[in-house]
């Protein structure tokens, strides 16, 4: 798996959940792609289908439709021996650290398993080694007072640690962090977030950040990119700094519109962008055209609500967005004339 | 220059009438371990038509606090020391710690209502929403005769002024149940319910947490103009340091179940004086602007059966000395109307106007 490849490339992936008239699409024909070493933030409200694509990423589910390729090479058709390289170098961070641990093993039970099943460990003085380095990594010293710690002693921010660390035990390449800390508090959710920078920083390691807060996905992704994804689909795509900057997509400038900021004078001054309305719509019932037209402020008759848009109807230097309006008029600025006389001049960046 | 904080705390602004004063309260829950400090005397005030943010991490006492302000504690819960004191509008003074069951239930919900946690749980997921109102109102006027005329029509008529006064479909909703609500419509249905007997007070637990950013903000923006539009008092809970940004008048920093700092929303965002709220406000991403990196604070919350000595921020604390070891702070005035539990805030304030806080 050489490095001329994409470390992970989602060519038209689509997922479905339930039968018949009871049938959703969590994710719907979404392409992508990371580069090794890179960040990709997918940011969107709770159902847009950001978690699903992690589970993807990860092995964990599979698509029902479009290929996902892990190195050059589609997932679907991996021999033995590949699939058990490609469950050791892909981890998952699940959310909820309070689900995601067995309650009834220890730190050092959570953490020996992958290290014995990939035979990363020769000895069992490896074995300690390996753990106590581990939780050194991710900050819980010092390594003895945790190891034979069972979840329920631990608190919320240790337990994601551990988390942390279960993903570290195999020395993966790429990881996915799907909300990894949203359940944390704010004094311990910086220094999780600097684990993992740490991570990608030093050791080169690929990631998939999944998050509902734009400012979390700033701050990992400042040098990476952005996927906005609405009710199944990729909405915007781009680098972070023009997604946050210059946001194209309606959606994403809701989204940061109305993000509240822990700047009294910022947030109390910051122009919002009103949309039609403020409730998502069901993925049972997912609108025609394009999903997001009955809140845009930009919508049009005729021509949002008949044919879905694709993500790269808008595309101005790698910068790609899913709208017909903000597409028609990439040339003619009138578009743009209408959202800022609703007042979205202030741009985030 | 440091004054200890009197009784009831900070210096009064007399132009405003106080509604509600907590003072030195002290809350223990009994556990097997033994007793965890959930509240340790906490003295601060509400005046009448502002808004207060009780901020603070998971198992600082804020819900605690929040709980024992309507007498809604747990059983396992024990108010050990101090008082509340409420200030009806015809001045009369309630001591809410020693209202019997009748009392309480007229205080509830005509004086001081409360919006829970997650609204998902906190509705009854079988009656449908107008079968709330009418609970509520039957739960906190019929029973004592007190308030207003209780037939049907009457209580009809509030509840969907109450819907409208959220921005709901009032008729749609009276007929719901909470499952065919969106996760915004049953929080606005909470609201509106805490509204209901227009209470002179109202308290909302985390009122945004777990719902969507275009959500949240809807809901922001619907306490925003209900501030407007009735004049109520109001004390939100939250861990969100930027929801207290877009609402208060004044923040309460909680730690380890004690104040550590109050402060107008202006100077707790600028010019904090407590390190605890120096470091919350460094450990929080914000959108505008350039990156800035972010620093954690070391170490995690304290356990609240075994508590350290001293000042109990002192083991995560860069400026903790041995006197913050030894003696724990009182709420020290600081300026006018503001108090921080720091021995030493004036360094911790000169530090952080100079740019160059550890």
């Amino acid at each position: 798996m050489s490095d001329q490849h994409h470390a992970i490339e989602f060519q038209h992936v689509s997922r479905t959940f339930g039968h018949g008239k009871n049938r959703i699409y969590a994710v719907q024909d979404v392409s992508f792609t990371i580069s090794p070493g890179r960040v990709l933030c997918l940011v969107g409200e709770s159902g847009c289908g950001k978690s699903t694509t992690g589970k993807m990423v990860a092995g964990l589910l599979k698509p029902s439709g479009g290929r996902i390729l892990y190195g050059g090479r589609d997932v679907a058709t991996l021999s033995d021996a590949e699939t058990k390289y490609f469950r050791r170098t892909v981890q998952i961070i699940h959310q909820d650290p309070y689900a995601s641990l067995n309650p009834v093993r220890s730190v050092r039970q959570t953490l020996s398993a992958p290290l014995l099943r990939h035979k990363m460990v020769k000895n069992r003085l490896e074995l300690n080694n390996r753990l106590h380095d581990l939780l050194m990594q991710v900050s819980l010293t010092p390594p003895s007072d945790f190891l034979e710690k069972y979840p329920h002693q631990l608190s919320g921010g240790q337990r994601q640690r551990v988390a942390i660390a279960r993903a570290l035990t195999v020395q993966p390449e790429f990881i996915v962090a799907d909300e990894a800390v949203s359940s944390v508090d704010v004094s311990l959710r910086a220094s999780l977030l600097n684990i993992l920078l740490d991570l990608q920083h030093r050791l080169g390691v690929t990631f998939l950040m999944i998050t509902h807060d734009l400012a979390v996905a700033k701050y990992f992704g400042w040098n990476g990119q952005i996927g906005v994804m609405y009710l199944g689909r990729m909405v915007e795509l781009a680098d972070t700094v023009k997604v946050l900057g210059d946001p194209v997509h309606p959606y994403t400038r809701a989204l940061i519109s109305s993000l509240p900021e822990a700047d009294p004078d910022k947030t109390r001054t910051k122009e919002r962008l009103e949309l039609r309305s403020p409730d998502i719509p069901s993925l049972l019932r997912v609108p025609p055209g394009c999903s997001f037209h009955p809140r845009c402020p930009l919508y049009e008759e005729g021509l949002c609500d008949v044919q879905v848009p694709p993500l790269d109807v808008y595309s101005s230097d790698g910068h790609k967005a899913a709208c017909w309006v903000m597409a028609r008029e990439l040339q003619q600025p009138r578009a743009r004339d209408r959202i800022g006389e609703q007042g979205v001049e202030e741009r985030a960046i | 220059m440091s004054i200890p904080a009197t009784e009831t705390g900070l210096r009064e602004t007399p132009e405003r009438e106080t509604v509600l004063a907590v003072k030195d309260l002290e809350v223990g829950y009994l556990a097997k371990r033994g007793i965890v400090h959930a509240v340790r005397g906490v003295t601060f005030d509400l005046k009448e038509g502002e808004t207060v943010a009780l901020i603070g991490e998971s198992g600082s006492g804020k819900t605690t606090l929040g709980l024992a302000l309507v007498r809604l504690l747990p059983g396992s819960a024990r108010v050990t020391n101090g008082e509340i004191l409420f200030y009806t509008e015809s001045g009369e003074e309630i001591p809410v710690t020693k209202l019997n069951d009748e009392q309480l239930r007229r205080f509830r919900w005509q004086e001081c209502a409360m919006v829970f946690q997650s609204a998902l749980n906190a509705l009854n997921p079988v009656m449908r929403i107008r079968d709330h109102f009418k609970d509520t109102w039957k739960a906190h006027v019929r029973a004592n005769g007190s308030k207003g005329d209780a037939s049907e029509r009457n209580v009809t008529a509030r509840a969907m002024e109450a819907l409208r006064l959220v921005q709901l479909d009032a008729e749609r909703v009276m007929r719901a149940f909470p499952h065919e609500l969106s996760g915004g419509m049953r929080q606005r249905v909470m609201i509106a319910l805490g509204l209901l007997l227009r209470p002179r007070v109202l308290i909302l637990d985390e009122p945004t947490t777990a719902l969507d950013v275009i959500t949240q903000r809807a809901i922001i923006e619907v306490i925003r103009d209900l501030r407007k539009k009735l004049s109520f008092s109001m004390i939100f809970i939250s861990h969100d340091l930027s929801l207290a940004a877009e609402l208060a008048d004044r923040v309460v920093t909680m730690y380890a179940g004690r104040v550590v700092e109050i402060a107008d929303i202006k100077d707790a965002f600028y010019h904090p004086r407590h390190p605890y709220t120096v470091g919350l406000l460094r450990s929080v991403p914000t959108l505008v602007g350039d990156r800035q990196e972010l620093a954690s604070i070391p170490g995690s919350p304290p356990d609240m059966i075994d508590l350290p000595s001293g000042c109990k921020f002192h083991p995560r604390c860069p400026y903790a000395t041995d006197k913050c070891r030894m003696e724990e702070p009182p709420l020290i005035e600081v300026g006018p109307g503001r108090g921080s539990a720091c021995w030493h805030w004036e360094k911790v304030g000169a530090d952080w106007e100079a740019g160059t806080n550890e």
